[in-house]
């Protein structure tokens, strides 16, 4: 990889503080002129994002504010995008896949009236093991209605025995199933922060995503509105 | 000047997630293919200042792909960044060998591809 630029010493440096001398207040417009020079569509957006400064770093602000979002973006967009069962099934695992870094998962519904779960698909696990998270339909079910449970020892290279993360599903405000995790792939440490909004985002759309046909799209966006 | 850099997944997700990271910079110009065959002949007719890569691929992947741009003369100065989710030694091993200038797995972090991708254009 060619080498970066070095950065400057004076760039490393925080603002400088004299010795037993005031600490500097932070710096407020000099005169009624500059904020009123801010536009009002900027100094709304200021308001709603807390972001401060320039236009140049506001511009700056804003493209990192939508960079850290793109992957929720592009998760959210796509599970709307999807339009048949095959589509949604195809993009949850790309989410789980691409997104977080899954290397083996089943998604798992749950039948009222059997008391079952049984694996609407799967990536990575081989049929025993499917089997038997199907039959620990109690400790399952539990989870159903909960929230993003994440296992304590949620590492990736555990055995794979135990789920590292199970994400409970929702269909329009009822328990629907849970997307079970086993392991990550081998560059990914567990779970991170950021992965967390996405598990959330999963919970809540991707029921909707992998069941889609017309009258299940139509029934969850007018319960949205 | 803008520089133009190819984008290669066969996910459109993973496409639309590097161009909104990418966007984001305005002096580049983004194109996209859907695979490695596709990817060789776009390079060859666009002859782009970068190429991101993924490795797992229909028709071709992105070690022959990889290795295709290497061979052709028109093709053998552009950098190949390999953006994939193998991310097994040997894959990366196997990923040099076919001639890529650096590997970076998934999941993608945003600003690890946007430092990587400016230090490749020079930025």
């Amino acid at each position: 990889m060619p080498s970066k630029k070095p950065t400057r010493v004076d760039d490393l440096k925080g603002p400088t503080h004299k010795r037993g001398g005031k600490t500097p207040r932070a710096q407020v417009p000099q005169h009624p002129a500059d904020t009123a020079s801010v536009p009002a569509p900027i100094r709304q957006f200021q308001q709603l994002t807390g972001l401060q400064g320039n236009n140049r770093d506001l511009s700056v602000n804003a493209d990192h504010a939508f960079i850290r979002a793109s992957r929720l973006l592009v998760a959210h967009s796509q599970m709307n995008l999807a339009s048949t069962r095959q589509e949604g099934i195809t993009t949850v695992t790309e989410i789980l896949v691409n997104l977080i870094g899954t290397e083996r998962f089943a998604c798992l519904t749950f039948h009222k009236d059997r008391r079952q779960l049984e694996c609407l698909f799967s990536m990575g696990i081989d049929d025993d093991r499917i089997a038997a998270l199907e039959l620990a339909s109690e400790e399952m079910e539990a989870l159903l209605g909960s929230e993003t449970r994440i296992s304590m020892n949620g590492r990736a290279g555990c055995n794979g025995s135990e789920p590292v993360a199970v994400v409970p599903l929702r269909l329009k405000d009822e328990p629907f199933g849970l997307i079970v995790i086993l392991a990550f792939l081998p560059q990914k440490n567990g779970l991170e922060r950021r992965d967390y909004a996405l598990c959330d985002l999963l919970s809540k759309h991707a029921a909707a995503c992998i069941s889609r046909n017309a009258s299940t799209t139509v029934d969850v966006r007018r319960n949205d509105s | 000047m803008s520089k133009k850099i190819l984008l290669v997944d066969d996910s459109k997700m993973v496409l639309m997630m590097e161009e909104m990271i990418l966007g984001t910079k305005q002096n580049y110009t983004l194109i996209s293919a859907k695979d490695g065959h596709e990817a060789v002949e776009k390079a060859v007719a666009e002859s782009p200042d970068l190429v991101l890569m993924d490795v797992v691929m229909p028709r071709m992947n992105g070690f022959q792909a990889c290795k295709r741009l290497r061979d052709n003369q028109a093709t053998c100065g552009i950098p190949v960044i390999l953006v994939t989710t193998k991310g097994q030694e040997e894959d990366v091993e196997a990923g040099f060998e076919h001639g890529c200038c650096d590997y970076l797995t998934k999941p993608i972090h945003e600003h690890e591809l946007i430092n990587m991708v400016e230090a490749y254009l020079g930025e």
